[in-house]
């Protein structure tokens, strides 16, 4: 199950009986876009059909370790003598990881760093509510101040640190923050990537809320460990700078961003994933494109696709209604535009959306354009090459072009229509640059004879 | 639908507004370069008056159930009102213009103007451009 040669990053996942979720979290590290990784996923003696979920992945990345239930920090121990990358990511088993978190994350990796960390988003697995938590900047300041680590699924650590340091297999809660204490301690340098890493589940089976008593004892004897030999002065100075000392999260359009991310159960995604290459034709540069509907996709192949590159901005996500409401409007399509949508109209939506978003870049000086788009096999050469930018989608009987023509005046933009589009069943369809008002006034003065118009 | 533009004794000329999927019509500009402001007006089809009330101001016929608005000058501008294109019925939507004043001798336009907003994405209108929908006269049986 595992390449020959060694893998820049080993992903560890410790499990014990959470089949039902592991799959999500698996499929979740295999898309990621950063391909060269291995994912060992430590078995900690689970009685469920956990082995069989591994297995069925069919990702000849992935290694299987079983332990026998010797507790979580043993198993990521064993997690740890088992990696071949040069760093090890962190990853829980009912946590999704973002598509492009290791790629982004080993931006930061250099001679100069050890330990880089990030951002993470609770969702609640049963309302989809999101809470994002962007970490602070990690040195004694934030630790001495609440015994505040970095999340722990959003480690990104030296493999050869973890192996020395390990986890301390004589405690079950608060794990993360006594080996980040003792690395603190030690010298190693933490750097925080701002990169919001993963989605993390918030339900009732959860390992951390199952700590109790116990957890509080541990954390507090981390944060006694991590205080030592500091005076009180030292620890409120550090703590008063670390209060605002925040991580460089992005945090614009957060919510939107990642919530197509969530599971099924919880939200419903409409609109498009676009993969967008460029081709040199016979007639200049073209951008090909593959638009694939999400209204008929699940998590599983959403997830797949965006590590596959895909743009997701013209993705649109609601969070499903109680089940009582919902079951009464799956089946009615509140949208029409969320209607499964052919070749040409999402190739159509495309290019409109692109106009829209880099308006400059279509409209240049002029202030008309018009958008042709049609079966790529009905456009004629010199429609071709007076399109100055095309786009083609589908395959080869199925591939519909569309294509951008600059004029002037709104009589070219007709008179071009009447002299070699019209009839063709080409769409032709003339769009005019700026807003409302400023449109209107452009079209009266051209339709009213005088001095300035630009069509005499 | 049946009766649509044909109002006895009056000239008449129609018109099909063919609306694209994403657009939703907004204004109409009729161009009647030396015609008097009363000496045409404007009917919407039957099926969409209701849609439209913004536009349908006056009565036209009890019969015919059909409304419409006073165009002539230089310049007319209709306002289909805000309209999302969720609300929109129909793909091809027809307009008649009606020769009001019978004294009144400037000829029908060949062809009407109508300004669209454009849905540009799942996430709503656009903002930096509109749309310009070049309305044809519909030959008359």
């Amino acid at each position: 199950m595992k390449n020959q040669d060694k893998p820049l990053i080993s992903v560890v996942i410790a499990t014990r009986n959470r089949a039902n979720l592991l799959k999500q979290s698996m499929h979740s590290v295999l898309s990621q876009t950063f391909r060269d990784l291995e994912l060992i996923v430590v078995d900690d003696g689970s009685s469920d059909n956990t082995r069989e979920i591994v297995e069925s992945m069919n990702d000849t990345r992935v290694t299987y370790v079983r332990e026998q239930g010797r507790g979580i920090s043993a198993a990521r121990n064993t997690g740890a003598d088992h990696s071949n990358g040069l760093w090890t990511a962190v990853h829980d088993d009912d946590d999704i990881m973002l598509p492009s978190r290791l790629e982004k994350q080993l931006e930061f990796a250099n001679d100069s760093v050890d330990f880089i960390y990030g951002a993470f988003i609770n969702f609640d697995d049963e309302s989809a509510q999101l809470q994002l938590h962007h970490g602070r900047n990690y040195g004694y300041g934030p630790a001495l101040m609440s015994g505040f680590a970095p999340g722990h699924s959003t480690w990104l650590v030296r493999t050869e640190l973890l192996r020395k340091f390990r986890y301390d297999e004589g405690i079950e809660s608060a794990v993360d923050n006594n080996l980040t204490f003792r690395m603190l301690r030690s010298g190693i340098r933490f750097k925080h990537s701002g990169v919001v890493c993963l989605l993390r589940r918030v339900h009732s089976g959860r390992i951390t809320d199952q700590g109790g008593q116990g957890q509080k004892y541990v954390a507090q004897m981390n944060l006694e460990f991590i205080r030592r030999g500091f005076s009180s002065e030292e620890i409120d100075t550090l703590s008063q700078e670390a209060r605002r000392d925040w991580g460089p999260v992005d945090k614009k359009n957060w919510e939107t961003k990642f919530l197509g991310f969530i599971p099924d159960h919880l939200v419903k995604r409409s609109g498009y994933l676009v993969t967008a290459t460029d081709v040199d034709g016979s007639i200049g540069r073209v951008k090909r494109l593959d638009l694939a509907d999400v209204g008929g996709m699940d998590w599983f192949e959403f997830v797949e696709r965006c590590g596959n590159g895909a743009n997701q901005d013209y993705v649109s996500i609601r969070v499903r209604e109680r089940p009582e409401i919902e079951s009464l409007i799956q089946d009615i399509e509140i949208d029409p535009q969320n209607t499964k949508k052919n070749n040409t109209q999402l190739l159509t939506e495309f290019v409109l959306n692109r106009m829209d978003t880099i308006s400059d870049e279509f409209f240049g000086h002029y202030p008309y354009v018009a958008l042709v788009v049609g079966d790529s096999r009905i456009w004629t050469e010199k429609q071709r090459s007076i399109a100055l930018r095309r786009f083609v989608s589908g395959g080869e009987m199925d591939e519909v072009t569309a294509g951008i023509i600059q004029f002037s005046s709104l009589e070219a933009a007709d008179g071009l229509k009447s002299a070699i589009f019209e009839g063709t069943g080409l769409q032709y369809r003339i769009f005019a640059n700026g807003d409302l008002a400023s449109v209107q006034d452009r079209v009266s003065n051209e339709l009213t004879p005088g001095p300035g118009n630009p069509s005499i | 639908m049946s009766d649509f533009g044909k109002v006895s004794g009056y000239e008449v000329m129609k018109y099909a507004v063919e609306i694209p999927r994403e657009s939703s019509p907004h204004t109409l500009i009729i161009t009647l370069i030396g015609s008097e402001i009363r000496d045409f007006a404007l009917i919407l089809d039957t099926n969409i008056s209701n849609l439209y009330t913004d536009l349908s101001k006056f009565p036209f016929s009890s019969r015919l159930d059909a409304k419409y608005c006073y165009v002539g000058g230089d310049l007319t501008y209709i306002q289909f009102g805000q309209r999302t294109s969720d609300e929109r019925t129909a793909s091809t939507m027809e307009v008649a213009l009606v020769r009001w004043n019978r004294k009144s001798t400037t000829p029908f336009p060949r062809t009407l103007h109508c300004v669209a907003n454009v849905r540009t994405s799942v996430h709503g209108i656009g903002k930096n451009f509109n749309e310009i929908i070049s309305v044809v006269a519909v030959p008359m049986p």
